[in-house]
Parts: C-alpha cells; structure tokens; sequence
C-alpha cells in the first residue's frame, strides 16, 4: 500500500469521528444547564429582552436545527463570537493556540530528547546505578504538581537569584512583538531578524519550557525504559547476542525497534499535556488557550467553550495521523495492519 | 581433543521474594559432558529440565537473574565462563552458532533478511560490503531458499516458518564455525518442513564436519542423526552414552521409563510422557531428583547419586545402576 493510500483511509476514518466529537461538543455545553441569556441581557432585563437575546442566539429553534446550522458555520469557519466580549472565536483561536503549541512543542520536544536517551540507558543497565537514578528521577517529575513547580521555579530564578525575567508574558513589555508569522515570537523574532526580540523571546521561554519539559519527561523515561527493557527481552536480541553481534549494533537494534512504541507515547503526551501546558501557561501569564478556554467555562460561554473543545479534538487528530503516517513510514509491517 | 568441555556447571536463579528472602531456583546442577570435534551429542529431557538454559550458558547468553555460580565451559581450550561480551563475541556467531526454537521470532523485525546475514557476516570477518553481501547470497543459496537475490530484501514477517528458520541456518554457518547449537530447530513448523530442516541441518553439519549439539524433545531426532545422547532431568544429566546403548540398555530409570513410554513416534512432546510432575526448582530433593517418581527408590536415594559407568562411554547417575 502506498503512502497516499494509507492517507486516503485514514483521513476518510476521522471524518465521522469529527463528526461525533462536533456532536458532542455541541450536545454537552446545551445540557449543562447554563443559560447565558441572562448574562448576555443584564441583570435588568425583561422577559421581552430575555426572548429577543435568545432568538438572536437561535437558542429558541429546535436542537436538531442548532446542530446543522452548527456544522454548516464549523465548514464555513464561522465559530461564531463570545457572547461575553463579542470577540471573533476563530480570532482568538488564532491568536492562542500557538501560544499554546510552542509551549506544548517546545516543553514535550525537550522532555522527549531528554526523557528517551535516559529511557534507553536506563533499561540498558537495568537495575544498575543509572536505572535507579532515572527511576528516581521519573517519580520525582511524576510526583512534582505543575503548579508548585512554576511557582517555585519563578521564585528561586527570577525571584531569588534574578537570573530569568518576570514571568510576565512570553517577550519583554518593552519590545514591540514581530509581524506575525508562525505566532511564535521566537520564530517570528528568528524570521524578522530581530536579534533582540529572539533573545528576549527566549529568555521568557526557559522557566516555563523547562516546567514543561520536566513534566512531560517524567513518563517519557518510564515508558521508554519500559519499552526498551522489553525489546531487549524479545528473542531476536538474544539470537543478534548469539551471532556475536557488537554491542553498539545491538544498542542500535533495540533503539530502532523502540522507536515506533516510543513515538507513539510522545504523541499521546502531546494531547495529554495540553492541562498542564494550561496551568504553566498561567502561571507564566501567557495568555494562551488553556486560559482562555477554562475562562470561557467558568462565564459559560458556549461558543468560546466550543471553539476551545473542537481545536483540542482537532489537534489530537491531527497528532494521531502524524503518528500513525510516522509508524506507517518506520514499519515494514505496518501494511499488514492498516 | 575435545572441542568442548562443560564440567560441572551450576547455574541458578537467584533473585528474592516479596519478604526479600533470597530464593534460589536450581535450574542447572553439576552439568557435565564433553563434545569432540565432528561429533553430534543428542540432549534430551521433558520441558523445563534445563536443555536450553545449558546452552544459554555455553554461550554466555543468561539474563539476569540466571547466572553461572559454578563450572566451566572450555572450548577448544579457552574458558567461557567470565568471559567479557566483547571476548565472547570473538567466538559466539564465528566459532560456536546457535540455532534456536522460534525461527521467526529470533529475526529482527526491522531489518531485511539478507542484511541480517550480512550483518553477522561483518561482524566476524573483516571483508567488503560486496564480499559479505555475494557471501551472504551464496549461503542463502546454499540452505536452499529459492532466488536468494529476492528473498535477500524480504522482511522477516513475509517469511514462513521454514524459510525462516533456512536464513538462521544460514546466518549459523556463514562464518564456518566448528559447533553448532540447535536448540529444536524444528519446533513449530510443519511434519513436512520439520524433516526437510532436519536433513538440511544434517547435510550441513557433516559436509562442514561441525560439531552439533542436538536438543530436542523428539527421541526420533536422536535415534536418527547422533552419536550420543544426554538425558537431563531436573537440571541433571543422568544418563550419558551412545545412542544404541541408551536405546537398547537404558540404565536410569527415568530413562528406561522414558524410553518405554514412548516407543511409536519416540518423541516427548514436551510434557512428561511419564504423567509425574517435575520437581520444584527452588526446593529440589537433596539427593536423586527423581526420587519422588523412581518406582524402584530406596532410603539411600535420599543421597547423592554417584555417577555409575556400565562401559567406558556409558553411565548413568543413579545408587542402583551396577557399575
Ligand atoms: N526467572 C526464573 N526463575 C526461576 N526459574 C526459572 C526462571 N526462568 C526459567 N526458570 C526455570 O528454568 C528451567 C530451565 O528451563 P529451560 O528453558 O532450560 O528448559 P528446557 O529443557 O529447554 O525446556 P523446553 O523443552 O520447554 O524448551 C525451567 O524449569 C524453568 O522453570
Ligand atoms: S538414585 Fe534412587 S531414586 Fe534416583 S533413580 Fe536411582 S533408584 Fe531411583
Ligand atoms: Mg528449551
């Protein structure tokens, strides 16, 4: 089977699982039993008023109509407004999820480089001095809440020994941001030229990246390590052992034939981290999705809240497609299960 | 001279239990046998005797926590045991190859099969990447896989179990070595395939006059292709001698049991053909592990058995085998 093939089926399965997620989404926020007439009226309004907001809403048409006119805007992307601040959803995806992803990216990327070496080595001295370490380690970042490790790290790094800058924002107030292109200002700063406002991109980069990096490595050590110790107990390295295969060749065996297990937990901790990348991204005043998506719960705003829902179900997608084409592209195997 | 010798080998699993109490499993105890050069040596016994975990051991391949605690295993004159990987990847693969059970579970899965020989071809002898390629071509050709250049870039999972198990016979003897270790090559496969395997490994080991030791659970096997043969039991060898004499005059009783039980197809089909259970590894009894099973024990079974010799090259370990 070819790649375009292979692409063809599964982008043809994610389409009636949209579909579902699109339902759901639109389905819970309409059970939950929040009315945001009322908030979007006034405290003063009358009945009259309160019908009027409603019908402009289509809040008085039947669910089934709701959820076409729902998916035709989603096709037509029309996310519709925040019924709190009228701001365009859409614009504000566009807005925070980069903010989000670089934090996301950039935090699993550094906890995979670090957390898959260590993973490795670890199983290959198993039970050794190196594996109790790692396994030490692993329990630490496992047991460490994301929120105490912001805050400490704010206070120890900025606070105490001012190496890193206030956590306020991700580039110094002082500096006027790129022309946008990626929506990541390091990036964006690299692509400019602006020497200054990478370095200051950067900087405000380090704490909450590291957070990230340390949270996300914790499992990715654990895995790894687990995932490797059972490659090296499968057969085929113990006939390479027998064929008197060096060392290096067999180390390098059991890395390829962990890759494709390995890849696919660091995509899962992609979508399983975007809480935590909510929390750090508060702590560090980001201002990205995650803030505003449990904002936008908490004031009951249904569109934003939708909005907010379908990027996450999007880009889950998304990251199990880019998994499963890397698997397909790693596995000779991998035809007989598509 | 003899190729190989293992004297007196123990090797053991030592590992703890929930209370980290030291628990110590005796797989193999006092291992002893000799193998000269040319010669094919059948090792039999039900599963879980300790066939296996004796080549393991020759080879240098336990795994934690089996270790050898005692013994030696010379081959042509150089000690094994303690030897670094690195030393032992100088022999292992060139000098002494193994075949296993489970032929397409010991191929990497990642990697096309004609690299796998090559890359076992490189790792012992220091020729191009032309030479160990047209090598590896030929031994492929050699253990009868049809259009070796098309099956050089199969992957393992597009193998079936015989062709499979022909490119690890292949990869085993590409470096000439002078024993080999077929631990049931022929597990696995179908009847027909089984005794095509078996006649390849046979031509093989006698036109590259290696040494072959032979494990199975098939008395067939033996009968048919070794000069002598090992019976194990309960991580023992307790009886050693040509085949004929085994066969004819079994001494052991376990022998004698095994052999009786067993006279249409000759072979053990893993389990005890005898219905007993094999002892507990972890508390073996203190003198013949058989006791508990032996028709004919007595109060002095409950020692040591002595190793009898009925004739120069036959014994057996047992009190009641007149020497
Ligand atoms: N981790 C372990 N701890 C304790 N005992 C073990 C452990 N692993 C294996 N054993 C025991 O070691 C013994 C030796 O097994 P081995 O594989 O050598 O048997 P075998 O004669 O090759 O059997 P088979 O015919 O089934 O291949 C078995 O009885 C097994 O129960
Ligand atoms: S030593 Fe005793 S128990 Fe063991 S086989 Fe011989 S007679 Fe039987
Ligand atoms: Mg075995």
């Amino acid at each position: 089977m070819t790649l375009g093939r292979f692409l063809v089926r599964r982008l043809l399965l994610v389409v009636p699982l949209l579909v579902f997620i699109a339902f759901l989404n639109f389905m819970l926020v309409r059970i939950s039993g929040q009315d945001p007439t009322a908030l979007i009226a006034g405290p003063t309004a009358t009945g009259g008023e309160l019908a009027m907001v409603r019908a402009e809403l289509g809040l008085d048409r039947p669910l089934h109509e709701q959820f076409l006119v729902y998916i035709g805007n989603i096709l037509t992307w029309n996310l519709g407004q925040s019924w709190v601040n009228k701001r365009s959803v859409l614009n504000d995806i566009w807005l925070r999820l980069p903010i989000t992803l670089e934090l996301l990216f950039w935090g699993v990327g550094l906890g995979a480089l670090i957390g898959i070496p260590v993973g490795l080595r670890a199983a290959r001295h198993h039970d050794g001095r190196f594996d109790q370490l790692a396994r030490f380690l692993s329990l630490l970042g496992f047991s460490t809440p994301t929120y105490w490790l912001g805050l400490v790290m704010i206070l120890v790094f900025f606070y105490f020994l001012n190496w890193a800058p206030p956590a306020m924002g991700r580039i110094s107030l002082l500096m006027t941001a790129p022309p946008v292109v990626t929506g990541s200002y390091l990036l964006d700063g690299l692509i400019a030229q602006k020497w200054d406002v990478v370095q200051s991109a950067f900087a405000q980069l380090v704490l909450p990246v590291t957070a990230m990096a340390i949270v996300a490595a914790a499992p990715i050590i654990k895995q790894a390590r687990a995932i490797a110790l059972d490659v090296q107990g499968s057969e085929f390295v113990r006939s390479a052992q027998a064929a008197g295969l060096s060392g290096a060749v067999i180390r390098r065996m059991v890395a390829k034939n962990s890759a494709t297990p390995v890849i696919t937990f660091v995509g899962t901790e992609l979508t399983a981290l975007i809480g935590t990348a909510s929390v750090i991204e508060y702590i560090f005043s980001w201002g990205g999705l995650g803030q505003w998506g449990l904002q936008a719960i908490i004031q009951a705003d249904f569109m934003v809240v939708q909005g907010y829902v379908l990027t996450l179900a999007l880009f889950s997608v998304l990251v199990f497609l880019v998994i499963d084409v890397a698997v397909f592209l790693l596995e000779p195997r991998a035809e007989m299960h598509a | 001279m003899s190729l190989l010798v293992v004297e007196d080998l123990h090797t053991h699993f030592v590992s703890r239990d929930l209370d980290n109490r030291v628990r110590t499993a005796k797989a193999l105890n006092s291992v002893s046998f000799a193998l000269a050069e040319g010669e094919v040596l059948g090792l039999v016994g039900e599963t879980g005797a300790g066939k296996s975990l004796t080549a393991f051991s020759i080879m240098g391949l336990l795994r934690p926590p089996a270790r050898i605690v005692q013994g030696s295993v010379r081959f042509a004159g150089q000690e094994l045991v303690g030897l670094a990987p690195e030393q032992l990847n100088a022999v292992r693969g060139a000098r002494i190859a193994m075949v296993g059970q489970n032929p397409r579970g010991a191929l990497d899965p990642l990697t096309r099969v004609g690299e796998q020989i090559v890359r076992v071809i490189l790792a012992h002898q220091a020729v191009s990447r032309e030479a160990a390629r047209a090598a590896a071509l030929e031994a492929m050709a050699r253990v009868g896989i049809p259009d070796p250049a098309r099956r050089f870039r199969s992957w393992p999972h597009e193998l079936s179990g015989g062709m499979a198990q022909r490119v690890l016979i292949a990869m085993a003897l590409v470096n000439r070595p002078t024993l080999l270790i077929a631990d049931e090559p022929t597990t696995g496969l179908d009847v027909t395939v089984q005794a095509q395997i078996l006649d390849l490994l046979r031509t093989l080991v006698r036109e590259m006059n290696m040494a072959a030791l032979v494990i199975t659970h098939d008395l067939g096997v033996v009968a048919h292709y070794c000069s002598r043969m090992a019976v194990m039991f309960a991580g023992r060898i307790i009886e050693m001698g040509p085949v004929e004499a085994v066969f004819g005059t079994p001494r052991h009783p376990y022998t004698q049991a095994l052999i009786a039980a067993t006279p249409e197809n000759l072979t053990l089909d893993g389990a005890s053909p005898l219905g007993g259970r094999p002892p507990d590894l972890f508390a073996l009894p203190p003198g013949c592990h058989y006791v508990d099973r032996c028709p004919i024990a007595t109060e002095a079974c409950n020692a040591l058995p002595p190793w009898r010799s009925v004739a120069a090259d036959h014994g057996a370990l047992c009190h009641r085998v007149e020497s």
